[in-house]
């Protein structure tokens, strides 16, 4: 077909063995031409066989070249035809199965073709249709639109679109109609074709759309915060009047369609320039942007914005533009800034508070602690902030606050009062101030400002017990003056007794009736003076300087006047140890501290009675032992127990014995002061006392005394026989019955002795007799001249005149001041010859000078 | 030996023109025949009438009117094709187009 004209004349069939037409026809000869259409492509072939070959091909090669081209004509018409075919097919099916009505009317409005669907839409058959005026199918408002659509089509460009409603088959619908006007050869309107579509929906659709719109519109305005929006491209789309008027200061209009650049002086460029950045970052990265900028607003002022932006995206989910709100943080950032400043101002006044200072939400969780709070518990504030007094406190003690805390929020009112908070030895009062913080009218959280007053609390305990002291004190010097007046007395009118009775036992009969009798007056005259030495102890108040002591003889002095305050049901037993080691004590104050813990253990026994014991035995402490009991030094120590079996004493009652104050008695039964007495005098020397006890297994109190071991300025005189001298003795004493018991009994041993009843009369006999005189034994209590003053003078007259002197109870003097004014001896009423001749003999023998 | 007479050439050279004059008469006459016997025909009937006339006229076997269609080409059989006793028949046979040596 390509290689133009091919002709052989003979033997083809040789020529292409393949050929099975050739071989079919058993051909010779065969001529053929290619058939070209437009632009030479070649289309076909007019070729003919024959079965003789030929001698001249020339006129059949010119013949078939003369038909090829009406042959190539015939087909390219073929192909037309066929193609006008299938054009007209395709067309007539578009028409057929087309939604879009096609119809044809003459200028006048008749129809002259409709398409199926346009009969469909109006109901009707083709045949009902061709040749009707479609007016009258058209709404009678939309008619004169229509007409003048059909006006519009007389001119260039010949087009018209037009909406309008017609009555179909259902009901009246929006139909909207695309018209071209068909021209003839003279320009003139040969037809109109219509193309329409129901747009019913479309037009719902569209009101609908409207409406949303509407009411975007209307949301949008509504927001106060500036809103907008823009493509992709930057120009904006929209925006609410709070961007439009607010910020830009221009009509809606006049915003919509123009970029950040084309606004003129409404976004200056260096704000235009940030926000632009802004877009870009955001298109890139499509999804939610925020940030802070300045913004201009209409009035030309700069505030401060921040940005919320979102891209929105088109049905073909493609960034389609962003969406921004503003909103203006100008005042919440002056608000914030004027915040920081008050919370440092709070912050830097609350860390120099002394006081603890706290907050706490309506749940009692700490919301706030200032440093004096941290630095008071030792807790940084996140131990502390987020937690309840539950979690921080022992359950009684955040009861207590949480009480408080309840009453403060629920009453509205300001709490002042003292917590106590912690425990045991860490118990810390506080002085706390609560109140309620308000906010809109309602309490929602609780301030506190605490104030640790437990020093001061400590301190006006002690003031209260050194008051408590003082008046016990007082009370007892009271007592004291009382008991010593009446002692003074008692000891004068004993000392005749025991004087006289004495005298007489010395001068009777050992075995006479009356020499018993005598002993019986003595006893009983011991017992009295015993009893007045026992008042006197209670209430003496001149110092009582510690000296080695057997304490066993205080033990039985205190028993012995335990005996007769306790009751019969109690047994009194004793037990000391031989040999027992000398202590360094205040007789006195042992003989207290034994009453004390006697008086106890008779109140332990109570009515029903029981067993009380008293032992002393030698004890020593090791090194281990002593180090169990703390500040307890090793070596030897002498132990007193005083065991009761009485109803014993509770664990709790145990720990607190020893307080001050601290009582189980009744109120006006006891001062609370026993036992801590006891515990500070045992203190004072150097001893220790234990308690061991259990409800209803009695009670032991062990208590050591460290010993002394130097025992030579402790002489137990053993030695019965009486002391005599023959030296000269004035004896002075206001009470001549004294006196001359006095006078007797130095005379018995064997000194001679002047007597005088007048200080006044003594000192000048002594003055013109000083050097006969060897010693002076004076009364202290007397009328004229008190022993002291009349001592002193003696002693300006004689200083190494020994003097002993004698009294039986003077709160004026004590032994050491008599010493101090250098008097030899003291001598307590009522006195015994055995004391009396000791304590002569003692002042003769001494060098001169105070002993 | 006989003496060619001068009109003898001219004898034979008027017969070559006669003989060419009524070829080319013949062929101005089949052309003219064919184009008049097809002028009113279209389509298929141009087709079946152009083979028979043609195979008549060129006394040939058989003569092919044949159309390239499809890709590759190929000669479609639905054209026509003449056998020598005149009468038209449909070729079934599709000859693939390939290159022809030009003889």
């Amino acid at each position: 077909v390509s290689g133009g004209v091919c002709s052989v004349r003979k033997d083809v069939t040789a020529l292409f063995p393949d050929d099975r037409l050739l071989k079919q026809m058993q051909s010779q000869a065969y001529v053929g031409i290619p058939l070209f259409g437009h632009e030479n492509a070649p289309i076909g072939i007019v070729a003919a066989y024959f079965r003789n070959p030929l001698d001249d091909p020339r006129q059949a090669e010119s013949i078939l070249q003369i038909i090829a081209m009406r042959t190539a004509n015939e087909i390219q018409r073929r192909r037309s035809e066929k193609a006008l075919q299938e054009s007209e097919e395709r067309y007539r099916l578009l028409i057929e199965n087309q939604t879009d009505m096609v119809v044809k009317v003459d200028p006048q409005g008749r129809i002259l073709f409709v398409s199926p669907s346009y009969c469909s839409t109006f109901g009707k058959a083709e045949s009902e249709l061709i040749g009707q005026y479609f007016m009258p199918l058209v709404h009678e408002d939309d008619r004169a639109k229509t007409a003048r659509a059909m006006e519009r089509l007389q001119h260039p460009p010949y087009v018209a679109y037009l909406e309008q409603r017609a009555k179909t088959a259902r009901g009246w619908r929006w139909l909207a109609w695309a018209d071209t006007a068909i021209l003839d050869g003279n320009n003139d309107i040969s037809a109109i074709i219509g193309v329409g579509r129901d747009i019913t929906d479309q037009k719902r659709a569209e009101t609908h759309l409207r409406n949303n719109l509407q009411f975007m519109d209307t949301l949008l305005d509504t927001i106060p915060n500036p809103v907008f929006y823009k493509d992709a491209a930057g120009i904006y789309k929209g925006c609410n009047k709070a961007f439009a008027a607010g910020i830009l200061g221009l009509p809606k209009e006049n915003i919509i369609g123009r970029s950040l650049f084309d606004l003129g002086a409404s976004i200056p460029e260096d704000l235009a320039r940030i926000y632009h950045r802004q877009d870009l970052k955001l298109i890139e990265h499509p999804g939610h942007q925020f940030y802070e900028a300045e913004a201009q607003c209409a009035d030309g002022t700069r505030r401060d914005f921040y940005f919320y932006k979102g891209v929105y995206s088109d049905s073909m989910g493609h960034a389609a533009g962003i969406v921004g709100l503003m909103l203006d943080i100008t005042d919440i950032k002056k608000t914030r800034t004027e915040l920081q400043e008050s919370r440092t101002l709070f912050a830097a006044f609350m860390d120099h508070l002394p006081s603890l200072a706290f907050i706490k939400d309506t749940a009692g969780k700490y919301l706030y602690l200032n440093r004096a709070c941290q630095d008071y518990y030792h807790q940084a504030p996140s131990e502390r902030i987020g937690k309840t007094d539950f979690e921080l406190w022992p359950e009684a003690v955040a009861r207590q606050i949480v009480s408080n805390d309840r009453q403060v929020m629920e009453a509205g009112e300001v709490y002042m009062g003292t917590e106590i908070v912690g425990e045991g030895d860490h118990r810390q009062h506080h002085l706390t101030t609560k109140f309620p913080i308000y906010k809109d009218g309602r309490p929602r959280a609780l301030g506190g400002i605490a104030l640790d007053i437990s020093g001061r609390i400590r301190a006006e305990q002690d003031r209260s017990k050194l008051q408590l002291q003082l008046t016990q004190a007082q009370k007892m010097e009271a007592i004291g003056q009382l008991a010593g007046g009446i002692a003074h007395d008692f000891n004068n009118i004993l000392s005749a007794i025991l004087g006289y009775g004495e005298l007489a036992q010395l001068e009777v009969e050992e075995h006479s009736p009356t020499k018993k009798y005598l002993d019986g007056i003595v006893k009983a005259g011991k017992r009295a003076r015993d009893l007045v030495q026992q008042i006197l102890f209670i209430s003496r108040q001149e110092e009582h300087p510690k000296r080695p002591l057997l304490i066993s003889t205080v033990v039985k002095e205190a028993v012995t006047l335990l005996r007769a305050s306790l009751p019969t049901t109690i047994d009194i037993h004793t037990h000391f140890a031989n040999n027992l080691k000398m202590v360094e004590a205040d007789a006195t104050q042992i003989h207290q501290v034994i009453m004390n813990l006697g008086t106890n253990a008779g109140h332990a026994l109570g009515k029903k009675g029981g067993r009380l014991e008293m032992s002393l035995e030698n004890a020593y402490v090791d090194r281990s032992n002593a180090k169990r009991r703390k500040f307890l030094d090793h070596g030897w120590y002498v132990s007193l127990k005083i065991t009761d079996d009485g109803i014993g004493i509770p664990p709790e009652t145990l720990e607190r014995i020893f307080e001050p104050y601290f009582t189980t008695k009744e109120k006006n039964e006891g001062t609370g002061l026993g036992l801590a007495v006891v515990h500070g005098i045992i203190e004072n020397h150097g001893g220790r006392i234990e308690v061991q006890s259990a409800p209803g297994e009695g009670t032991t109190f062990e208590i050591l005394f460290p010993v002394v071991e130097d025992t030579a300025s402790e002489k137990i005189q053993s030695d019965r026989d009486l002391l005599r001298g023959s030296e000269t003795v004035l004896i002075v004493d206001d009470e001549p019955a004294i006196a001359e018991v006095g006078q007797k009994m130095l005379a018995s041993l064997g000194y001679r002795v002047h007597k005088m009843t007048s200080s006044a009369e003594a000192l000048a006999f002594f003055r013109s007799r000083a050097s006969e005189i060897d010693l002076v034994l004076t009364d202290m209590t007397m009328p004229e001249m008190s022993g002291d003053q009349l001592s002193m003078e003696m002693l300006k007259i004689r200083p190494d005149i020994p003097i002993v002197l004698c009294t039986g109870y003077s709160r004026h003097i004590s032994e050491s001041s008599a010493r101090a004014l250098g008097v030899r001896s003291f001598l307590r009423k009522p006195v015994q010859i055995k004391q009396l001749a000791e304590s002569i003999r003692a002042a003769l023998d001494k060098a001169p000078g105070p002993v | 030996m006989r003496r060619k007479h001068p009109d003898d050439d001219l004898r034979r050279h008027i017969s070559i023109l006669e003989t060419e004059l009524a070829s080319c008469r013949h062929y101005n006459e089949t052309i003219e025949q064919l184009l008049l016997e097809s002028a009113s025909m279209l389509g298929v009937q141009f087709f079946e009438s152009m083979v028979i006339d043609l195979a008549r006229h060129l006394q040939a076997d058989c003569t092919l009117i044949g159309e390239l269609v499809g890709n590759p080409k190929t000669i479609s059989g639905q054209s026509p094709c003449a056998s020598m006793v005149g009468s038209a028949t449909t070729l079934t046979t599709i000859f693939p187009v390939r290159p022809v040596r030009r003889l």
